[in-house]
């Protein structure tokens, strides 16, 4: 308990270090020309970087959102994170029972919405990685040996919850970045009716395509130099190979996420029910 | 859901890369020499082949005696040296090619089309200048020459004739060099800021000697008369890829250069620091030290995006686009501009220092030169240069900038050199630009 105590005291600490946030409300006359500007970054979260900034909405206003996501994605983080030592995924993953396990409310609620994406998709995405893992209606998880990788689901999940408390507080104008792989576009760029967001090659280059983003949100998946044959097909267990990326426009992060990772598995004759599976969807390929 | 096209894809990348429909506008941009030397030329060649002498049979010599057996347009018809031990090895190598003791002897030969000259530094100029005189074509080892009079002269003499020169810069002819400069070139690592390059190796240089007469002739590298001692044998390569990437020449040089451990009677230094600025203010630091190998051989580019380590054919990228992405989003809103944000990509990992990731510049295995061996390393583009200088014997096509590059990094390597010597910084001299070189 110690030692996750510590861990978000350090995490406190490092968005302490970082917050860049720009509007004070001082009201000089300069300021009031501009619009307010708010931008939180935490360098290391889910593997990653989350960026957000807000326009236009007064700093008071945006800060308690702020922190009460800020908490609720630490809790989220430590649950799933699979090398913390300490979080329920990795302490699930690191004794992987035979025998069926109780699970708390939380991840029980996580696993049942990861389930229903691996109906919708066919199997394709899936966070027990193709296993007979299954889960009692009273919260008890039967692993059989599996383990569990909430990767491709965690962030677009966290975006989820994020886009609802923007929602609610009112904030209409907001660009989120996880990661460059999730995007949460909230309106429209203050100078332009959408947010314009480009997709760049890992592979070097110039971007290869570019996004006009309103309310809807973005996920891009694929292999990249330095992190190769880490999408696996849970039927197959084999990586998905290539120079290739596919980006996921959708409303929901969530949908976009999982999608993302399903089409960079799927068989051209797999695409057709993953379309009507999420009707409201829009996807790219990228081959570089 | 639906699927939107985007006509991107193979073509494209591979059009990046330089191949195909891009192919000739990249070979004229990054690397001219190459146009004398493509396949559609290599093939209406037939079944000629250049008729070549070889000169200096020593290791080198002997080396190139092994490349020019896998090179179908290539007949190898005499050898000359004036150590007799080193042509009989040589002999037993190409028993059918006659032999000689003088050069100049066969550069009266009608039946010899190009030489290849691979003696100690000190004389490649002679030579050089004898068979251009003679009509041959001539393919000498680097580095060009061991005074600066001397390169000019080279130079001055092969501007004025139409008979190919080459000098052995094989980086020119290396493939991962090709496409890492493309690379560079094309903006792949930002504005290039810095250049860090060095050779080190733990070995004396030093060879047997059967007589002490012959010393100077098989220790050549170890003094004045014949040797520019680290710059030209290790240095002349690699500060011409630091030009072939900048695209100019630098405008002052500063160095220091001593005898820290070989303390055994050799002249040349054993320890080089030279440095090199180009206008503007990026430099070239040179180290070569002789007495330790932990840093091996290295060639660095470094741009304000990545860096480009040249000699293992891998990049390293500074920061992904992510925070520069979200910065420029911040300061597009702040000063009130509508902009696309180039962000979108396979999830953001920390790179740290220590923790960057190699990207490789080809794909498929790479051979990469240690550094450590005096006479060749494989696949290294010797032996396409060589290929390429028997393809210009038939067709008579000089190889552009060859003679360029070779001339402005020798001029460089001596340069250093004068600046060790004299313990100041030197300007580059005017009386030995040519029109070739930017600054
Ligand atoms: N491109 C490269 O990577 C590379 C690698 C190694 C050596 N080299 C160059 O190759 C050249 C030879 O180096 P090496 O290591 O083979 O030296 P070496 O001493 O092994 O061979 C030189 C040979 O030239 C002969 N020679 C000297 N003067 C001569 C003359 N006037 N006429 C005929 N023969 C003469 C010597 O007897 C000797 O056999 C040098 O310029 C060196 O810098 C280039």
């Amino acid at each position: 308990m110690a030692s996750r105590r510590q861990f978000f005291k350090d995490a406190l600490a490092a968005t302490a270090a970082v917050s860049l946030a720009a509007a004070d409300g001082s009201g000089s006359a300069r300021e009031k020309e501009k619009p307010a500007l708010f931008q939180f970054s935490l360098p290391r979260v889910m593997g990653t970087r989350l960026e957000f900034l807000a326009v236009g909405t007064p700093d008071a206003i945006v800060r308690p959102v702020w922190d009460a996501f800020y908490a609720e994605l630490m809790e989220l983080d430590a649950m799933l994170n699979r090398f913390n030592g300490y979080g329920e995924v990795a302490r699930l993953n690191a004794a992987p029972s035979q025998e069926d396990v109780p699970v708390s409310e939380p991840l029980a609620a996580l696993l049942r919405l990861a389930f229903s994406y691996r109906e919708r998709t066919g199997g394709l995405f899936d966070v027990a990685g193709g296993k007979p893992v299954t889960l009692s209606a009273d919260n008890r998880l039967t692993l059989g040996g599996a383990t569990l990788d909430f990767g491709g689901f965690a962030k677009g999940y966290a975006l989820r919850l994020w886009r609802d408390r923007l929602r609610a507080a009112g904030i209409g104008c907001a660009f989120t970045d996880f990661g460059g792989s999730s995007i949460l576009a909230t309106g429209h760029h203050p100078y332009g009716d959408c947010w314009k967001v480009g997709v760049t090659n890992p592979y070097g280059g110039g971007p290869v395509d570019e996004w006009s983003l309103r309310d809807t949100s973005l996920s891009t998946s694929g292999n990249a130099p330095s992190y190769h044959g880490h999408i696996v097909h849970p039927r197959t267990g084999l990586p998905a190979e290539g120079r290739r990326l596919v980006s996921v426009c959708a409303p929901d992060p969530l949908d976009a996420e999982v999608l993302s990772t399903a089409l960079m598995l799927a068989a051209p004759s797999e695409e057709n029910a993953l379309a009507s599976a999420f009707p409201e969807a829009v996807f790219r390929r990228y081959s570089l | 859901m639906k699927e939107e096209h985007v006509d991107l894809g193979l073509r494209r990348f591979i059009k990046q890369l330089g191949y195909a429909a891009g192919g000739a506008a990249f070979l004229a941009g990054t690397a001219p020499w190459l146009t004398s030397c493509t396949p559609e030329k290599l093939e209406e060649l037939g079944r000629e082949k250049a008729r070549l002498a070889l000169i200096g049979t020593g290791g080198r010599g002997q080396y190139h005696i092994h490349n020019l057996r896998e090179i179908p347009h290539a007949e190898l018809v005499a050898l000359c040296d004036i150590y007799p031990k080193n042509l009989d090895d040589a002999h037993a190598l190409c028993p059918t090619a006659r032999t000689c003791s003088d050069y100049r002897e066969l550069l009266d030969a009608p039946d010899i089309d190009g030489v290849i000259i691979a003696t100690p530094l000190g004389s490649h100029a002679q030579i050089t200048l004898d068979a251009l005189a003679a009509g041959k074509h001539v393919f000498c080892e680097k580095a060009m020459a061991l005074k600066m009079e001397e390169c000019k002269a080279v130079y001055d003499a092969y501007a004025a004739q139409d008979k190919a020169l080459y000098y052995c810069m094989q980086r020119m002819y290396d493939e991962k060099y090709i496409q890492a400069m493309k690379m560079i070139h094309d903006g792949a690592i930002g504005e290039i800021v810095g250049m860090r390059c060095h050779w080190f190796r733990n070995a004396d240089w030093r060879r047997p000697v059967p007589s002490p007469d012959l010393e100077r002739l098989i220790n050549w590298r170890l003094y004045r008369e014949h040797s520019g001692g680290l710059m030209t044998e290790l240095g002349s390569h690699q500060l011409e890829v630091c030009n072939w990437a900048l695209g100019r020449t630098p405008v002052e040089i500063s160095g220091m250069g001593d005898i820290v451990y070989w303390k055994d009677g050799r002249e040349v230094y054993d320890s080089v620091a030279v440095t090199y600025r180009y206008a503007g203010g990026v430099k070239i630091v040179y180290e070569s030290l002789i007495s330790n190998k932990f840093n091996g051989m290295e060639e660095q580019i470094l741009g304000k995006e990545g860096t480009m380590d040249l000699a293992r054919g891998v990049y390293y990228l500074e920061e992904d686009n992510l925070l520069s992405g979200m910065r420029r989003l911040y300061d597009q809103v702040r000063d009130g501009i509508f902009a696309s944000i180039p962000t979108a990509g396979p999830s953001w990992r920390p790179e740290v220092k220590g923790q960057y990731v190699p990207h490789p510049v080809i794909a498929g295995p790479t051979s990469i030169n240690n550094g450590e061996s005096m006479v060749a390393s494989d696949h290294d583009g010797s032996l396409e240069i060589l290929s390429a200088f028997c393809q210009s014997c038939i067709t008579g096509e000089k190889a552009k900038d060859v003679v360029e590059e070779a001339y402005s990094s020798t001029l460089l390597c001596l340069l250093g050199n004068q600046a060790c010597e004299e313990g100041r910084s030197l300007v580059f001299p005017e009386a030995y630009k040519i029109p070739y070189m930017k600054f």
